[in-house]
């Protein structure tokens, strides 16, 4: 293989990797920050003191 | 310029809303670790998401652009060792695993712990002037990218700048790690749309076949080969700095720290390894792409009526130095390109070597702002606000995440050991955020006072490898050689540092492939024979401090 058909074939999967990849962690990312916010707010809770009523 | 209200809404209101985020996250932020580490509880997406944006900013895609533009297809080669490196990676958990097993906080804790406590402050320090130098370029050459992509006057980019850098800092300095990962998603979105945007204009306007004519008709023979291009020597020192990159680079290495367990972390970078090809690849093609637009819509340059190659070089010489930078300044690269073309060609002939140093060093300053003088052309009104949405998202991001990461190094393994004396929780969170402060003072500064030696990507990777080759080879050997001294971390890295500051100081003349590899070399040839004349006192074990 020809340095430009090399470089032709390194662009392309590049660019459809990084697009497919990044679709992948924006969907996945999502729950991932729900998750993350909800762990910290049960700990924030717990690390409260009791209610005295 | 196309930059409009509605662009201008789109940027505002991605950056409320970062920063809404960030803040959103301080109430969570107690303890230390909770800072530092976000409570060690990223998972995979975010932390891909979390790793690549802070690894991607404005800075980034104007040094590639730049190497791309410089040295055509052959930069390719880079995102080839990227990929290979970071999958190895993931792959195998090479240091990244052994360092999150210890549950350090740092990469020096972990020195302190195999060796002792002053070869930590030594590599903290080492840390601290190179991640700080590295950083401290990052202002001024993005402050360039917005001038010209949004048509703000130059006089109001200092000021521009200072508010990202305040924005960076608000919600780091208040809500840390947690805060980064959350506004890092966001980032992470916008700064992929953006750039998917700017490559697909590439590809309408200029397509693959101008890419690949313009680096056949301009670099005359090179662009294609990077073992000629670029030297085998090269090609090696960027493989180990890879490996170094990916393992011991505090804003990298925190996202490992801050994994779940060692297996999340491993996925991560086996997950980042295809955008980092990305990474390094997409912008280098858009530097390309603006060779190709410049040079498409250049006019021919040749020598007056009876001139001779003697007074065409004087004269070529002379109108570029002084018509360069309002030419530059405006834009009309494709007045440029011909006259430094034509100045490198009679140089060579002429065998001037300061003319040919002058031609290269325009060369440079014009690759530096091809791409952003292109996208200012190619990117429509209402596409050009989610494209600069995405690149302040990645602008803010970096610096946040190198904030949280070089105050992590200065705070914990600097002036903490320093001052001898444990700190209390709040005292440490207290000592992070002063750090962050200084941090942002530096380098407002440093942008303003120091002028780059050649390619950025070059002084960047120099400053980087200030402190990368003895940090790997110090905590690999800890991890894997038993043998190794606190004498030989030491020499490690004294010795280590030495080619890249002499690379860094104006007209020394050091070849960025020798600094590299030299500095490798000395580092190594320092930890073995340091370790070797004074071993350690008592049988090493790993992960443990035995001196």
């Amino acid at each position: 293989m020809s340095w430009l058909g090399l470089w032709a074939v390194v662009f392309y999967v590049s660019v459809a990797s990084f697009a497919l990849v990044s679709a992948l962690v924006a969907i996945g990312g999502y729950r991932e920050v729900r998750a993350l916010f909800q762990a910290f707010a049960d700990a924030d809770r717990g690390r409260k003191p009791p209610d005295p009523r | 310029m196309r930059f409009g209200l509605l662009d201008w809404a789109i940027t505002v209101v991605s950056l409320v809303a970062t920063v809404w985020i960030g803040l959103r996250t301080r109430r969570y932020v107690g303890r230390i670790e909770d800072y530092l580490v976000a409570n060690r509880g990223m998972g995979v997406w975010v932390g891909t998401a979390s790793l690549v944006s802070t690894e991607i900013g404005i800075i980034t895609y104007m040094y590639q652009a730049q190497f791309g533009f410089l040295a055509g297809f052959s930069a390719f080669i880079v995102g080839l060792i990227t990929i290979s490196v970071c999958f190895a990676i993931g792959r195998t958990g090479f240091v990244i695993s052994r360092l999150r097993e210890l549950e350090v906080m740092t990469v020096p804790e972990y020195l302190e712990r195999r060796y002792n406590r002053r070869v930590r402050v030594l590599a903290g320090v080492m840390m601290a002037v190179g991640g700080s130098l590295n950083l401290g370029i990052f202002p001024i050459i993005e402050a360039r990218y917005l001038t010209i992509t949004t048509g703000i006057p130059p006089r109001y980019v200092g000021w521009t700048m200072a508010a990202l850098l305040l924005i960076a800092l608000a919600y780091t300095a208040l809500g840390g790690m947690l805060s980064l990962m959350v506004t890092n998603y966001l980032q992470y979105v916008l700064l992929a749309a953006g750039t998917l945007v700017i490559t697909a204009a590439c590809l309408m306007h200029i397509g693959w076949s101008g890419m690949t004519g313009a680096v056949v008709e301009h670099m005359h023979g090179r662009g294609l080969d990077p073992f000629a291009d670029l030297g085998p020597a090269f090609v090696l020192w960027q493989v180990l700095l890879w490996v170094a990159f990916m393992t011991v680079w505090q804003s990298a290495a925190m996202r490992g720290f801050s994994a779940r367990d060692a297996a999340t972390g491993r996925k991560v970078f086996t997950m980042t390894s295809v955008l980092f090809l990305g990474r390094a690849v997409i912008p280098m093609a858009w530097g390309i792409a603006a060779l190709a637009f410049f040079a498409g819509r250049a006019g021919p340059a040749g020598p007056a009526p009876g001139e001779t190659p003697a007074a065409e070089l004087a004269r070529v010489d002379a109108e570029l130095t002084t018509g360069f930078r309002p030419l530059l300044e405006q834009g009309r690269l494709e007045a440029l390109l011909p006259r430094v073309d034509r100045l490198e060609t009679l140089a060579r002939a002429e065998r001037s070597e300061p003319h040919m140093r002058h031609a290269q060093a325009l060369r440079e300053e014009i690759g530096m702002v091809a791409m952003p003088w292109m996208v200012a052309v190619l990117i429509p009104s209402g596409w050009a606000g989610l494209v600069m949405a995405g690149m302040l998202a990645a602008s803010v991001s970096t610096y946040a995440g190198y904030f949280l990461g070089w105050s992590a190094v200065i705070s914990q393994d600097v002036v903490s050991p320093l001052l001898g004396r444990q700190l209390s929780e709040e005292g440490k969170l207290r000592l992070t955020r002063a750090t962050i402060v200084a941090l942002v003072a530096f380098i407002m500064v440093w942008s303003l006072v120091y002028h780059v030696p050649g390619p950025a990507y070059f002084y960047l990777q120099v400053t980087a490898n200030l402190f990368m080759a003895p940090t790997l080879l110090t905590i690999a050997a800890g991890l894997y050689w038993r043998r190794a001294s606190a004498a030989g971390a030491w020499a490690c890295f004294i010795l280590g540092a030495v080619t890249s500051l002499v690379y860094l100081v104006p007209g020394a003349g050091l070849s960025v492939g020798a600094a590299g590899n030299l500095s490798w070399g000395l580092a190594l040839l320092g930890l073995v024979a340091g370790s070797l004349l004074r071993p350690p006192r008592a049988q090493a074990r790993i992960g443990q401090g035995t001196e």
